[in-house]
């Protein structure tokens, strides 16, 4: 019988994987943090790991580099599981000699299954014939529908959870935005960050894949702050209060429609120098967002009233026609009335909101950004464009 | 998801974030260039990283010259205009101790006032001197 080791601080998805690994016919056992993990390694000689990157202790990464350098070790497989938006992170990964790297945000237990199935082979040997493995041996529909109904029940378990999940996320979020010192304010970005990390894998496994996705985008970003404290500053604060609050309208969504992927849309980006194009293409990458830039606003301009945008953004000192300038000029297209845009303003401008009220912008973020917040502040605006009922 | 164990990132961070043994890097603590931001705008690709810089000379060396004629002229506005653009762009890359030079002039542009903008766009061309030598380090001392 095959042996797998999952190493996931998060209980609920270890339990779900570890159900179905067991179900199938794998030997499984659990640890719920990175040096327990690695001690199973050692006792337990497992055929395979799946290994979540972010664990309490020690890191995923650093898991990965300790097996790696025991002899015993060198060609186990190693499944990974990590946050896309962690880009560097998953680079890592692969470096310290991870096999597979599968993001949490839309891995199913029967996903999982099945990479566990290609990456590390059947549960039993090949000794056995195919067919009697756990699953193989029944017809597909049968299998499908099986899976089916196990998806759906988690799901309902999880929704049924998300009204106390948010309440917590908003006890953090208050406690954070009213933190007097940096220790107490990074130990309540901590406490944020772990608790979106489990709704991110939550989510994941349940295939609610718009609320894993925000969560995912978040919890990259409030990583980001932990360890460079010195990019805590107003707009990245009310980047965090803004993906909360969105969290909730996408928690009372998860009720209303099984529609669960990330529809496509289409972004404007306005600003005359190149390398913040750059850094702003680069940002909406991260979410799988496409965009058109453009440097000159009367260019944007005639783009935007030939054609339908979903999020805009604006730099605001541009020659010729500032950002809010065209700002209040797309106002008057019938196409972009209730277009989202984004202001892209210095730090110290960040306070004087009333231009861009008066504009009609929805929003601002301060240059020097970090490109993950970029990436959690558009994933707000088109997610909530392409969800919300039309008005 | 779009990574795989051929990831184009071929570039050792760990040789990346050594310290700089170039004798005109400035004595500072604070290194001229936050490396990390660079890297993640680039996912660490070397091919990327000298694209980029190439871009960030050619627009600055073009901008210092604007801004040095604009000063020269006293024309208070085009100072805060072309180093408000070089300050995004130079931010945005993480060129930390140009941003704050940059930002002077721009905010003595914006007052109408150049009081000691010559000294300061002076610095500034310093310390882009000093961005192009500590960049010339690191990169070579990244490559194979």
């Amino acid at each position: 019988m095959k042996k797998i080791l999952i190493i996931e601080d998060d209980q609920i998805v270890s339990n779900v994987y570890r159900n179905k690994l067991a179900v199938e016919g794998y030997e499984v056992e659990v640890a719920l943090d990175g040096e327990t993990g690695l001690k199973l390694t050692r006792s337990f000689q497992p055929d395979g790991i799946v290994l979540d990157l972010m664990l309490p202790k020690m890191s995923g990464v650093d898991v990965i580099k300790e097996i790696r350098g025991e002899n015993d070790f060198t060609k186990l497989p190693i499944i990974v599981f990590s946050n896309t938006y962690l880009t560097n992170l998953v680079q890592d990964a692969w470096k310290a000699g991870a096999t597979k790297c599968v993001s949490k945000i839309n891995c199913s237990p029967k996903d999982l299954l099945d990479l566990v199935r290609r990456t590390i082979g059947d549960p039993v040997a090949p000794v056995r014939p195919k067919a009697e493995s756990a699953s193989a041996g029944k017809p597909s529909a049968y299998v499908s529908e099986a899976d089916a109904e196990f998806q759906a029940e988690l799901r309902k378990t999880l929704i049924a959870s998300l009204p106390g999940t948010l309440a917590v996320l908003r006890t953090s979020l208050k406690s954070l935005v009213k933190s007097e010192t940096e220790v107490v304010r990074l130990k309540h970005i901590h406490e944020l960050y772990r608790r979106i990390h489990a709704v991110n894998g939550n989510a994941g496994i349940a295939g609610l894949v718009p609320i894993a996705h925000m969560a995912a985008a978040l919890e990259a970003l409030l990583k980001e702050l932990y360890e460079n404290p010195k990019n805590i500053n107003a707009s990245t604060l009310r980047t965090i209060a803004a993906a909360v609050d969105f969290l909730g309208f996408l928690f009372e969504r998860s009720t209303q429609s099984d529609k669960q992927e990330i529809p496509p849309a289409s972004i404007l980006v306005v600003d005359d120098e190149a390398i913040s194009r750059r850094a702003i293409i680069y940002a909406l990458e991260k979410a799988q967002l496409q965009s058109i830039s453009v440097e000159d606003p009367n260019d944007a301009f005639k783009l935007l009233s030939e054609n339908q945008f979903d999020l805009v953004f604006l730099d605001v000192d541009m020659p010729g026609m500032n950002g809010y300038e065209l700002c209040t000029k797309l106002r008057n297209l019938p196409l972009h009335r209730k277009t989202p845009v984004v202001f892209i303003t210095g730090l110290g401008d960040f306070d004087n909101r009333t231009s861009s009220m008066m504009a009609g912008g929805n929003d601002f973020i301060a240059k020097p950004f970090l490109f993950i917040e970029l990436t959690v502040k558009a994933l707000i605006h088109v997610l909530r464009g392409k969800l919300q009922p039309a008005r | 998801m779009n990574t795989n164990s051929n990831a184009k990132n071929e570039m050792n961070p760990a040789a990346q974030t050594a310290p700089s043994n170039n004798p005109s890097a400035p004595a500072d603590d604070v290194v001229p260039v936050e490396m990390e931001r660079l890297n993640e705008l680039t996912e660490g690709d070397a091919d990327s990283i000298r694209e980029l810089i190439d871009m960030f000379y050619k627009q600055t060396t073009q901008q210092l010259e604007q801004l040095g004629v604009a000063v020269r002229a006293n024309k208070a506005d085009d100072v805060r205009r072309v180093a408000h653009s070089c300050a995004g762009a130079s931010a945005t890359l993480g060129m930390v101790r140009f941003v704050p030079l940059l930002r002077d002039l721009e905010k003595q542009g914006a007052s109408g006032t150049l009081t000691n903008a010559a000294q300061v766009y002076e610095e500034a061309v310093r310390e882009f001197k000093l961005i192009q030598n500590y960049l010339a380090t690191r990169l070579n001392s990244a490559t194979p």
